[in-house]
């Protein structure tokens, strides 16, 4: 195996150093090394070192059929399983052009949107954490626990959900359901307000976060970044928005855009007003959801797409999560590429961090909201 | 046909996918390309302001040929417009880096090393990506058998007998 890399040319130079950050480190979100190479505490270069949290996804793919691979789906990104499951079932319904129920479409668009604030909690209450503050960190949790428990009562899971079917959902949403819903929409609101309050304006926050860990323009298409990274350099794009899937072309939402050109606090204002979107699009669903049927009439028993290749990109909590699913035909794919978001915004850490202070590391990581698991599949 | 698959069309060793022959679901152009022209082709992307989507690599080898092919998927901001060009790898399995053209190529390339044992020529870092350093072997080849027997645990896929066709 070739030697690492030499990351800068004077990488005998004894005033400098080698620093594994992870794979043990609270900062990484799971276990990420990042070797650093360090002149005192100004970074010279970066290495991430990813695997550590390999399970094969794609080559487990290989070895079952389409339905034995639904509960994997999840377990991609445990954060926001939701969006992951259904996006699985909806590449396989958009493979084999099954129709789903509008009630089912509206269900799903509900709990993605709920999993997507869910996600985004939990990175702001770590994110924070990361930076030296508890307070929100518990705020955070306690109103994700909220989400949880809703979504809980209609999957039966609190993270790896396995919701979605191939044709629509396992069950249907009830009146509790929907009260719940709509009580925490309300809630959260007002909490968001107070978010901003304790985490928005503070001070320290801002000093932390401003034009820190800056992933500007020039790096967008060298990387095809997407997401919340992706949009806090200032481009509006936004998958739901570009390419509709699961019918939200049907609902009002603006895609946000960062205002300082990329920096830590623009992912921090970015994903706070998501969420507002996010809500936006609840209420919306909440007021439109149909009666009727929640699973397509006839979804064959085997899944068989046509031989060929089939794309299918969804907006996931972290960017543009696409499925390349291969099939030749049979109900088990030849390869079913995941194509995941933290897996390229990790890949610019090289050329973001170096230059930067070891203490704003943990404020980059934190900010481009990485989950190990889904880098590695 | 736009203007610009005519112009990656038009690449010395590129031609258009015959629409009828190969399914592309979800991508608007494919393309099949010989591993000399996909440099041609990443330039080409790159300046029409297309990013590289993701590389994947298949493992089509069979009893009556096929080979490795490498699935390079290229998309602009905005409306969608995917394409994706096809590259058959002759038996070698070598392939030339587009690293110096889209640096997101890095991982990607590195990944098709890792997993299929695709040599990618030129690149400036080609380890192992996922796998240890000292892994031996391509796990996402078709012929790849573990060389530790105790994690061979596969789940068998359902017979007819079980499901019926339905």
């Amino acid at each position: 195996m070739a030697e690492t890399m030499e990351l800068v040319p004077d990488a005998t130079d004894p005033e400098t150093y080698y620093l594994n950050m992870g794979p043990q480190h609270p900062s990484t979100h799971g276990v990420l090394r990042i070797r650093l190479h360090l002149e005192g505490e100004r970074i010279l270069g970066a290495d991430p070192i990813i695997g550590y949290g390999h399970r094969a996804h794609e080559k487990m793919a290989e070895n079952r059929d389409y339905l034995q691979f639904l509960p994997n789906s999840s377990r991609v990104d445990y954060l926001s399983g939701m969006i992951y499951n259904l996006a699985y079932c909806q590449a396989i319904e958009h493979a084999i052009e099954l129709d789903v129920p509008e009630r089912a479409e509206v269900i799903r668009i509900i709990c993605g949107e709920l999993n997507r604030i869910s996600s985004h909690l939990l990175w702001l209450g770590t994110f924070v954490l990361d930076l030296g503050g508890f307070t929100p960190f518990l705020y955070g949790f306690d109103d994700r626990e909220k989400i949880l428990d809703i979504l809980d009562s209609i999957t039966g899971s609190r993270l790896t959900y396995c919701y979605g079917r191939f044709g629509g959902v396992t069950m249907d949403v009830d009146g509790e359901f929907l009260r719940r819903t709509s009580d925490f929409c309300d809630y959260f609101k007002r909490r968001l307000g107070e978010f901003d309050e304790l985490v928005t304006d503070n001070v320290i926050y801002q000093q932390r976060t401003k034009d820190v860990g800056v992933i500007s323009s020039d790096l967008i298409q060298d990387y095809a970044l997407s997401g919340p990274v992706l949009r806090a350099a200032g481009v509006a794009h936004d998958v739901r928005k570009t390419e509709p899937y699961g019918g939200y072309d049907r609902f009002d939402f603006d895609v946000p855009v960062g205002q300082r050109g990329g920096d830590c606090f623009d992912r921090h204002t970015v994903r706070m007003e998501e969420m507002r979107q996010s809500l936006r699009i609840i209420d919306q669903a909440l007021a439109c959801l149909p009666d009727g049927p929640i699973m397509a009439a006839k979804v064959p028993k085997r899944i068989r797409p046509p031989a060929g290749d089939h794309y299918f990109a969804v907006e996931s909590a972290r960017g543009h999560f696409g499925m390349l699913i291969t099939s030749d035909g049979t109900d088990i794919p030849v390869r079913h590429k995941l194509r995941t978001p933290s897996f390229v915004n990790v890949s610019t850490m090289p050329v973001v961090l170096p230059g930067t202070m070891l203490a704003d590391t943990v404020a980059i990581l934190g900010s481009i909201d990485i989950v190990v698991p889904e880098i590695d599949r | 046909m736009t203007e610009l698959t005519g112009r990656v069309a038009s690449l010395d060793g590129i031609s258009a996918a015959d629409d009828d022959a190969v399914l592309a679901n979800g991508c608007q152009h494919v393309y099949h390309s010989q591993s000399s022209a996909i440099r041609d082709a990443a330039r080409l992307f790159r300046d029409s302001d297309y990013h590289l989507e993701h590389i994947t690599c298949l493992d089509l080898r069979s009893d009556e040929g096929g080979g490795l092919r490498l699935s390079y998927q290229f998309n602009v901001h905005g409306a969608s417009d995917r394409h994706l060009l096809l590259v058959d790898l002759a038996p070698d399995a070598h392939a030339p880096t587009i690293v110096d053209i889209f640096r997101g190529a890095d991982w990607y390339e590195r990944e098709a090393f890792d997993m299929h044992g695709v040599v990618i020529d030129d690149h400036p870092n080609l380890r192992r990506l996922l796998m240890p350093e000292d892994y031996t072997g391509h796990p996402l080849l078709k012929d790849f058998t573990d060389a530790d027997p105790e994690r061979h645990i596969m789940a068998a896929p359902m017979s007819e007998e079980e499901e019926g066709d339905g």
